[in-house]
């Protein structure tokens, strides 16, 4: 075997390592080594022995301080970290304050940093999921389009065989109504968060088995998985595997469904969230084995897994190709079949109404990291003016370091390891606060943030980087100025100011102060944006709207009884039922077709349908733009009566309501039936389905078979006596139904969950920034008197009043906040509007919060610099004169 | 000079330097070690044990010849010194009589 040199990479770091003189024996030896462990041991084990050798010669580097010398800048180091530590302690005020203020600007950016590391983190967990999309419709329309991701059940089996790039399928259908589960007669359970699933969808969300087969677990009818908060629920420490549930159908048929198997619950930053899960084939065989068929029906949702390698593209335009060989051409046509990656769902849901778990925002990730940033360019402004001003007392210090011998660069050095000691003294401080906060944040915004280091590496990495940056940057400018400054006049002088340094603090105050009302300005409104969504108009009164679900045959048919019955009670004011409710999952819709009264064309509207009681409307506070309500009599014409809202106008693009009244409207069911309905009012739009997103076309007409939800308007006064009385009738009259209400208000509140969690969230940074600001301009205020001291005295010899000095020193600091204010206006409300404009419902800013923030920012000046004002002027001048 | 402080380490490195009779090199001592003690010692803990023997002096270095086994790249060879050899007589003759102070097994 011939000899072989270590590679290149190996001679440069020896050679770095150690002196000149003994670089040559080192790499012989190491070399050596090398050469016989490859006779030996092999090629592969030697380069492993080699890269050990490297990593154990890097002890040697202890001789590079041998050549570096102590005379040298580096050799200083270690000085300049005893003299900033010795200052730190020595100028406690000046040190807590920065302390304090950097500290609290990284709990800032760590916090929205890990807020923002945890939106991103959904449904991102590993290569299983990577390549799994999920299908949805594109819909065209009059007025733009609408994203759907509910597609038919062929679908899936059908691009399964037909497009070669999907290695699997898995489809999920979801009731709008709860799942009713039963161990024995008295053991009833209600469970919302039930799905149907392909046998496909353990794998292609790469659910963890506990036990159970993966492959077949929902391959059979009658099988169920349980995730393991059910399987705990149902069967406690048993094991659950094999034992029988009993479902209890629509058609209330009860069908016993054997476990097979338990699954993790699935994360809870995943988009889709269930607790069971019911096998597609108990569906086909037990519900509608015609509508699992049937491509008209749009119930499905589909995951597509694709091959690493295939164009999304693609398969899309496949997909396309797909649909026209099933649907009618003019169909097809009006929709585009897309894919969306599942880790895009909770940021950027394209069906907001229809979601299987939490969705939140992009846009609110956007701009908290913007808040975030401003909030660390802040802080480090906050300290640098706090440094200027403070090495402005050292003046002295440094002209006698550099008359016997300083050098420029030392001096500059100095100062630049002082505020590094203090920036990473921070960062240390802020991981603390943060680490141990995140546990109740989790709690309260229901997060499950991980407090793991080690996987938060790279961020720990960023975040560390930027205190070295704003150790670095903050402490630039009061080192240029220290460095540069000429010992003869300081010493002569012993203080240092100059105009230009004054200007330059000045500019930076006033920084300081556009970023943090840059942050109060913009917050407000994003904050009244959010409001707006939460809590803007849902063009009916949700207020005390309790919600009963009819789902059994007993309550349909007893429907007119328990109406009867109840409305009598005073506690309940109305008493209306309907096919669904506003923000219900899964709401139904159809294609109305309705010929448009000005171009007599026939145009097709894709609307929710809503079956309702002829008293809905009126109960829920619906306000009429043109023609009537229904009328009571259950004539076979007033079952011809159709309601639409404005939404259902825009889509035919006709403005006036009034000429609609009287029309026809054309659906066609999928269970093959044809529905001609006649147009008798028109309702202002009210929001039943989306919050976010503009509020969707829909259809109300009377049909009883349909009424799945009673709605009762119940009297605010005492709730729970109302609701105790409403169970009891109820309970009398319909003994056998699960009585499960909800109110109306908590379901939509739960809709909007992320949209409060984000408000709060930014509500309590907002805070944090402008106590930030406010302790950065406390301290800088009481070290701009200080400098001032003599010129208050002799004013106050000069006979100036403790007032008249006081408003000046507090006038010369609003003044500041003042021009920063101008400057940071104009630029917060353009950053606002184009984030508005991301939004279908928005509110307009008005003149007035602006006119309010500011005053409030700047009353909020005065009082911070009022302190150390008024002690000032209040100082007897014979004390501060007589020092000189 | 340092500290003439002699550590377990250095000591076993100093009577190998002093054994290996002038062909005492970074390589041959680790190949020494690792027969006589079954220890492996890393080549940066020898390296670094020998740089610090040289700055108490109880070593020197001169310059090898070159070798085909190392590319032709010098040795620095390590010599025993007499402050050395004697350091290394101190702590044979210190280990000694302790050991001679530790009562026989017969009177356990």
């Amino acid at each position: 075997m011939t000899y072989r040199k270590i590679p290149k990479w190996a001679r440069g770091l020896l050679q770095f390592l150690v002196s000149k003189e003994d670089y040559e024996f080192m790499v012989g030896d190491v070399e050596e080594l090398y050469n016989q462990r490859r006779r030996k041991s092999g090629v592969a084990k030697s380069k492993l022995y080699l890269l050990k050798d490297l990593i154990s010669e890097i002890r040697l580097a202890k001789s590079i301080k041998r050549r570096v010398g102590p005379q040298s800048d580096l050799g200083l180091v270690s000085n300049y970290l005893k003299l900033g530590l010795r200052s730190f302690m020595k100028h406690k005020t000046f040190s807590f304050g920065s302390l304090i203020i950097l500290t609290l600007g990284f709990i800032c950016v760590f916090m929205i940093a890990k807020f923002v590391q945890y939106e991103f983190s959904f449904d991102k967990n590993g290569v299983e999921t990577e390549n799994v999309y999920r299908v949805y419709r594109q819909v065209n329309e009059a007025t733009g389009f609408r994203q759907l991701c509910n597609v038919p059940a062929p679908l899936g089996p059908a691009i399964s065989e037909g497009i070669p790039e999907v290695t699997n399928i898995a489809r999920i259908c979801k009731f709008r109504e709860e799942g009713t589960y039963a161990l024995s007669e008295v053991e009833v359970f209600k469970e919302p968060g039930y799905l149907w699933a392909d046998n496909n969808l353990l794998h292609v969300m790469g659910y963890e088995m506990i036990s159970g087969n993966l492959e077949t677990a929902l391959s059979e009818s009658g099988s169920v998985v349980l995730t393991r908060t059910a399987a705990r629920k149902y069967f406690g420490e048993d094991e659950a595997l094999g034992k029988v549930i009993i479902f209890k159908t629509l058609f209330h048929q009860d069908v016993p469904l054997t476990v097979t198997g338990v699954i993790e619950n699935p994360l809870p930053n995943s988009h889709l969230q269930f607790d069971i899960l019911n096998s597609f084939e108990t569906l086909a065989s037990q519900h509608f084995e015609t509508i699992i068929d049937s491509w008209e029906i749009n119930y499905y949702f589909t995951y597509l897994e694709l091959k690493a390698t295939s164009f999304p593209a693609e398969v899309e335009m496949k997909m396309d190709e797909l649909m026209a060989n099933h649907i009618d051409e003019e169909k097809s046509a009006e929709s585009a079949m897309k894919l969306q990656p599942i880790s895009e769902i909770y940021l950027n849901p394209n069906d907001t109404g229809r979601e299987l778990g939490p969705t939140s925002d992009i846009r609110y990730s956007y701009f908290i990291s913007a808040v975030g940033l401003l909030i660390l360019i802040m802080s480090s402004i906050n300290y640098t003016n706090l440094a200027t001003v403070k090495s402005l007392g050292r003046a002295k210090e440094i002209g006698i370091r550099k008359a016997i011998g300083a050098s420029r660069r030392g001096v500059f050095l100095q100062n630049i390891v002082e505020s590094q000691i203090l920036s990473l003294l921070a960062l240390v401080l802020a991981l603390g606060v943060v680490y141990s906060v995140i546990p109740l944040a989790n709690e309260s915004f229901d997060r499950s943030m991980s407090i793991d280091l080690l996987a938060d590496w790279y961020l720990l990495l960023g975040i560390g980087a930027a205190a070295v940056l704003v150790g670095l940057i903050s402490g630039f400018y009061p080192a240029v100025i220290l460095a540069a400054l000429r010992p003869v006049v300081v010493l002569r002088s012993g203080s240092l100011s100059s105009a230009k340094s004054t200007n330059v603090r000045k500019f930076l105050i006033i920084t300081q102060f556009v970023a943090s009302s840059l942050i109060l300005f913009s917050s407000t409104i994003v904050y009244q944006q959010m409001d707006y969504v939460v809590n803007s108009d849902l063009g009916f009164d949700a207020e005390h709207l309790l919600i009963m679900p009819l789902s059994t045959a007993e309550t349909v048919e007893k429907f007119q009884l328990l109406k009867d019955k109840l409305e009598a009670e005073p506690e309940v004011f109305g008493f209306a039922a309907a096919s669904q409710y506003a923000g219900s999952p899964q709401l139904f819709g159809e294609d109305f077709d309705v010929i448009n009264p000005q171009t007599g064309e026939v145009v097709s509207v894709p609307s929710l349908r809503f079956a309702v009681s002829h008293d809905f409307l009126k109960v829920l506070g619906a306000r009429f733009l043109a023609g009537r309500n229904f009328n009571k009599s259950f004539s076979s014409e007033e079952n011809r009566s159709v309601i639409i809202n404005q939404a259902f106008l825009r889509g035919v693009a006709i403005d006036d309501p009034t000429q609609i009244i009287g029309k026809e409207l054309t659906v066609d069911f999928n269970w093959g039936e044809r529905l001609i309905l006649n147009v008798v009012g028109v309702i202002e739009d009210f929001k039943m389905e989306s919050f976010r997103a503009e509020v969707e076309p829909a259809v109300f007409y009377i049909r009883p078979s349909e009424f799945y939800f009673a709605h009762l308007r119940v009297d605010g006064q005492n709730i729970r006596r109302s609701l105790e009385k409403i169970e009891a009738i109820t309970r009398e009259i319909a003994p056998k139904i699960p009585y499960n209400v909800f109110f109306q208000n908590d379901r939509i509140n739960q809709l909007y969950k992320s949209d409060k969690q984000f408000q709060q969230v930014l509500f309590y940074f907002t805070v944090l920034a402008i106590v930030i600001a406010c302790l950065g301009l406390f301290s800088f205020s009481l070290y701009m008197i200080r400098q001032k001291t003599k010129e208050i005295g002799i004013r106050k010899v000069l006979g100036a009043s403790t007032g008249n000095i006081t408003r000046k020193l507090v006038m010369s600091f609003v003044g500041l906040v003042g021009v920063s204010l101008i400057v940071s206006l104009p630029a917060a409300h353009l950053m606002t509007k184009g984030w508005l404009d991301g939004f279908s419902y928005r509110i307009s800013p008005s003149i007035y919060t602006y006119v309010l923030v500011s005053a409030a920012l700047l009353l909020l000046t005065m009082l911070t610099v009022f302190f150390h004002s008024t002690r000032a002027a209040r100082r007897n001048p014979v004390e501060t004169l007589r020092t000189d | 000079m340092k500290g003439t402080h002699l550590g377990e380490f250095e000591e076993l490195v100093l009577l190998l330097v002093g054994s290996l009779h002038g062909n005492a090199y970074g390589v041959t001592i680790k190949n020494e070690i690792e027969s006589k003690t079954n220890r492996r010692p890393s080549i940066g803990a020898l390296h670094s044990a020998l740089n610090r023997l040289d700055e108490k002096g109880f070593i020197q270095s001169e310059i090898g010849h070159g070798h085909e086994d190392r590319g032709g790249r010098r040795k620095k060879i390590y010599k025993l010194t007499e402050s050395g050899r004697e350091a290394l007589v101190i702590s044979h003759d210190l280990r000694h009589s302790l050991f001679q102070l530790i009562p026989n097994s017969s009177n356990l």
